[in-house]
């Protein structure tokens, strides 16, 4: 790769990191495994970087690869570590608190691989429900029941470790 | 997927989409290391595609073999926004307590209906899950609504006979078919019990196929047909990494699979029997067929190994190679067999007719917010879709 097309790389996934890790921390609930599929998305990216900046949206391709990393997990070692066994006892926190985090990340981890990868993919990515039937290989359907089911399972969770209500009555 | 349940999304995981980072342990991530890693793995590549070329110089001189592809592209003219002549209805469940309708989808004849509900959106404040769902057959020569037996269904499709096909909301735990006034599981492959199914399309034979999911942790997919004529039986298509999305009435399996060349457009004719679909664009080889209606395929197609470029969605004639590019949001759903096709713009949250490689909008039913398209008869006639945001379901008559 040419010295300025590296530079370009650099400057692209170096901006783009904070959110990168947010992601992947969102699909997988652990700190260093989502630096591995961090680290694993800048390698792909880095290899396939000559079409990733002629695409037509590369925050789309950059994250798309990250996604992909996680649904193959399994053939890393990460993916036969069980880092949390057992939910942390039930508390009642503070919004916006070291806790509450830990809360909504419990919640997510009750959710199935597939289903958590729906409803972060929808909601902290903002991705259609055709972008998310395109990268998860089924239908539209599924998608719009799996982000359904997903929120009201993490809405069940949420209650059963005493989550603070938000946003008070619609 | 309705506006209550995103902004009940957006708000539930609000708190990770504003984490501050910097409460995170330090990243040990290393931008340097996947450039060296990178380098080592082009270098691998090149060496590999080095000899690839010299085996097939090689195998192209001891059996030559005449490749001619003539690939006219161009792009849809967008018309005015209320261009399609179409009347448009709605249609509200007849169901009190599933009153929501998920999907709409129906058959190429028009007839039949099939929609999913649930017992309606859920707003920042519920406090009660949905229920998943009922889901329900219409027929328009009888007026008659028939509800599938079970909970936890979502339908996908419905053919000619009224045979619908459907999985459970849980990510396709079970896989039905619903013939005859009778609704039967369909078998998943041997060695992969365990595994989910998501039927997507059944033909007017009843053949229906899908993708079979192995396991949560497993990543594998397989392309799955199940034949009409051996009821109880499942074949395997493609390889571990198949899809299967539509079928056509003469036994075409049409979806995607990943191969040497990465995920490329493939339609299967028997289990593991099948050929590339040559996506008519020099830049472009990769991708999926969605839907084919007559000789015109729609699907998404991808200039790179892994698909994984963005992409255009598009509408290749496969007999002509006469390719259309659709702008980005843009999403098709189905192709008539003489090239009309129905699709959603993304962007502007609006369903669209296109007829004569122009693109009108459908008319919007003024109360709802959005709509969205989700089938068509084979004669592009009658459209159907879901009023999202609300719980009515819409058919557009064209």
């Amino acid at each position: 790769m040419h010295a300025p097309t590296r530079d370009e790389y650099v400057e692209f996934v170096t901006t783009r990191l904070p959110a990168l890790r947010r992601l992947a921390y969102g699909l997988c609930g652990d700190w260093h495994r989502a630096d591995d599929l961090v680290q694993a998305t800048l390698t792909k990216s880095y290899v396939k970087w000559t079409t990733v900046r002629a695409s037509a949206d590369i925050d789309s391709y950059v994250r798309a690869i990250l996604v992909k990393s996680f649904l193959s997990e399994r053939r890393t070692a990460w993916s036969r570590v069980h880092l949390f066994g057992a939910a942390p006892e039930a508390a009642a926190p503070e919004a916006g608190s070291v806790e509450d985090r830990t809360v909504l990340d419990t919640a997510l981890d009750q959710l199935p691989r597939r289903q958590r990868a729906v409803v972060v993919l929808r909601y902290l990515c903002d991705m259609s429900v055709a972008e998310v039937a395109e990268a998860l290989g089924c239908s539209s359907g599924t998608v719009k029941s799996q982000a359904s089911d997903g929120l009201a399972a993490l809405r069940r969770h949420l209650g059963t470790l005493a989550y603070p209500a938000r946003g008070g009555s619609a | 997927m309705t506006m209550p349940d995103d902004r009940d999304g957006v708000l539930l995981l609000n708190e990770l989409r504003h984490r501050d980072l910097a409460t995170a342990p330090p990243p040990c991530y290393d931008i340097g290391a996947a450039m060296r890693r990178g380098d080592t793995i082009v270098r691998r590549h090149r060496l590999l595609g080095a000899l690839a070329a010299i085996l097939t110089v090689a195998a192209a001189t001891a059996v030559p073999i005449a490749l001619t592809t003539k690939a006219r592209t161009g792009v849809p003219a967008i018309g005015p926004a209320t261009g399609a002549p179409c009347s448009v209805t709605t249609i509200t469940p007849p169901i009190a307590t599933y009153n929501y309708w998920v999907d709409l989808r129906i058959d190429p004849t028009g007839r039949y209906m099939v929609g999913s509900l649930t017992d309606g959106p859920t707003g920042v404040a519920s406090t009660q899950d949905k229920l998943h769902g009922a889901s329900l057959l219409y027929d328009n020569d009888t007026g008659a609504f028939t509800r599938i037996p079970g909970a936890d269904t979502v339908a996908a499709a419905v053919n000619a006979s009224g045979d619908v096909i459907g999985a459970g909301a849980q990510f396709g735990t079970h896989a039905w078919v619903y013939r005859n006034g009778r609704k039967t599981d369909l078998p998943l492959p041997s060695g992969m019990a365990g595994g989910r199914a998501d039927p997507m399309a059944i033909n007017s034979h009843g053949d229906i196929v899908g993708n079979v999911m192995v396991g949560e942790s497993d990543p594998s997919v397989y392309a799955v047909r199940w034949p009409a004529d051996r009821p109880g039986t499942v074949e395997v298509l493609g390889s571990d990494s198949s899809y299967a999305y539509t079928i056509t009435d003469d036994g075409t399996v049409y979806g995607m699979e990943y191969g040497a060349d990465g995920g490329q457009p493939y339609a299967w004719t028997a289990p593991h029997t099948g050929h590339v679909v040559a996506v008519p664009d020099p830049h472009r080889r990769n991708g999926s067929i969605y839907a084919v209606g007559g000789r015109y395929a729609i699907g998404r197609i991808t200039g790179s190994f892994n698909g994984l470029d963005g992409g255009v969605n598009a509408m290749w004639n496969l007999s002509t190679g006469t390719l259309t590019a659709y702008p980005a949001g843009y999403y098709l759903v189905a192709t008539t067999i003489d090239g009309v096709a129905v699709g959603n713009d993304d962007t502007t949250k609006t369903a669209f007719l296109v007829r004569d490689g122009v693109v009108r909008s459908l008319p919007r039913d003024a109360p709802l917010d959005f709509e969205t398209a989700e089938g068509m008869t084979l004669d592009g006639r009658k459209i159907v879709g879901i009023g999202e945001g609300s719980n009515v379901g819409i058919v557009w008559r064209c």
